[in-house]
């Protein structure tokens, strides 16, 4: 009885949830479409109370090394705590308690972490330029048209590339015409069967 | 240890070096690459936004956040500066939460609330959570969607959303997204027929061409190369043309080296055969 419970019980009834969506995509069911409304409001106000328990279970785990922990580390975990609930008591009842809550908490955002997500995402393309000098080898025929294709559309859509040289143009919109269509679809038809078998084995308990 | 070695050995932080000297310097002084044309892709969406009749309702729809500010964010900022001086209405929905700010932003850093009538002009909506399912809703029947604007006026009361009920009444959306598009595809121009312009991140060029080769798409703005272009259309000069230099210089940069990589990789292994 624990074990279907804990385990068996709840997949069961994301299998039936998901069959329920299925038929409600597809079919205009009156009964259908019932159990499908009440199951996402559910779906709504587990997730609510899911943000209340994360916070608990961090708060929790950051406690717990603020206790144990020594030297920078605790210190950390002493911060965390703090923004966490900084974050969530002005995202939740700032523009509540006054107008310039709501505004500071724009302000962060806009000022703090905008500058900072900006950076991050700069920083993966420092990454990603070195992983492609070292990808990029030539180790097979197939690798070779990879990198010929690759090294003529890096130029196609270099902004002076067509300065440089006029005739890349050509050679980029055919290769934009008929190559990279024909592989794309090929991907995404690919994608599209792999998640629909993928769906079906996890919808079934097959894939778990 | 030849040069080969060396290449094939080079530590990332000299390609990081060498990526940072790329931005650093152009930025600093301007060095004045070779010009090109502005791309069809740009020149399209520029026409059709011109071609439209005085009042006709633009939907941006932004899916973007502040990190993507310099890639995607670079042709979003142009058009909505186009779409400023435009007389038509547009309709700011985002569809991430973070977006409802971005745009915000951008509003302030144009100046849009003096240059334009909020509620007459323009309107700005308010995050919906449910991305596909939240945005089919939409356009089937906004006010069935949206209750109220981003200020918490009952779209009924702002003028210019009287005469707009569903997608049928929205000439073009233009997506800023940082991705593959197949959901905007999907809902805009499969289910409603929208036209659909998107605004994406720098790469996204040659597989957003799909769509635009079999009509799902109108067209499709790249990073900083589509906002540039844009700049000059409506001549107000910003980031994109500004990092267009050091644009070009790191695309040239990572060419020469992957090219130098290659060929040093390939003498070691017909060294190693015995070959040379």
């Amino acid at each position: 009885m624990s074990n279907f419970i804990k385990n068996e019980g709840p997949k069961w009834l994301i299998t039936f949830v998901t069959l329920i969506m299925i038929i409600v995509f597809f079919i205009n069911n009156p009964i259908a479409t019932t159990i499908n409304n009440t199951a996402t409001t559910w779906g709504a106000i587990i997730i609510s109370w899911l943000v209340f328990i994360v916070i608990g279970q961090l708060t929790i785990y950051h406690a717990n090394r603020v206790r144990k922990e020594s030297g920078t580390r605790r210190y950390f975990s002493a911060i965390l705590i703090f923004l966490i609930y900084a974050m969530a008591l002005v995202a939740a009842v700032g523009d509540y308690i006054s107008p310039q809550v709501g505004a500071l908490y724009a302000s962060f955002n806009a000022n703090v972490y905008g500058v900072l997500s900006t950076t991050i995402y700069a920083l993966v393309g420092f990454f990603m330029m070195s992983a492609v000098f070292r990808g990029f080898r030539a180790r097979s025929f197939e690798a070779w048209g990879f990198l010929i294709f690759n090294l003529i559309m890096q130029w196609y859509w270099m902004p002076t590339g067509v300065g440089l040289f006029p005739g890349i143009t050509n050679v980029g919109n055919w290769i934009g015409t008929y190559i990279v269509p024909a592989g794309y679809r090929t991907f995404v038809m690919v994608l599209a069967l792999g998640a629909i078998a993928t769906g079906i084995r996890r919808v079934l308990q097959f894939e778990r | 240890m030849g040069w080969e070695e060396k290449i094939e050995t080079l530590p990332s932080r000299v390609i990081w070096l060498i990526i940072f000297l790329c931005f650093f310097i152009p930025i600093a002084h301007p060095i004045g690459l070779p010009a090109y044309p502005i791309s069809e892709t740009t020149l399209i969406l520029y026409n059709y936004l011109e071609a439209l009749p005085q009042g006709s309702v633009v939907l941006m729809d932004a899916s973007v956040g502040f990190a993507n500010m310099p890639d995607s964010g670079v042709p979003m900022v142009a058009v909505m500066e186009h779409l400023t001086r435009l007389p038509v209405k547009v309709i700011y929905r985002p569809r991430i939460a973070e977006s409802t700010l971005v745009l915000q932003k951008v509003q302030g850093d144009l100046n849009i609330a003096n240059r334009k009538v909020y509620g007459v002009d323009y309107v700005n909506l308010p995050f919906v959570e449910g991305v596909e399912s939240a945005l089919l809703s939409f356009l089937s029947d906004i006010y069935a969607s949206v209750q109220t604007d981003l200020y918490g006026t009952p779209i009924g009361d702002v003028p210019m959303m009287k005469d707009i009920h569903s997608g049928q009444d929205i000439k073009i959306a233009i997506c800023t997204i940082s991705g593959y598009a197949d959901m905007e595809v999907r809902v805009y121009s499969v289910t409603n027929h929208i036209p659909l312009a998107c605004l994406n991140f720098g790469g996204s060029g040659p597989y957003m061409e799909i769509y635009m080769n079999s009509g799902l798409m109108l067209t499709n703005l790249s990073g900083l190369r589509g906002g540039a272009d844009y700049e000059k259309l409506i001549s107000k000069p910003g980031v994109g043309i500004a990092a267009l230099d050091a644009l070009s210089l790191n695309y040239l940069s990572i060419f020469t080296l992957i090219v130098l990589g290659n060929i040093a990789y390939l003498r070691i292994r017909a060294r190693k055969k015995g070959v040379t």
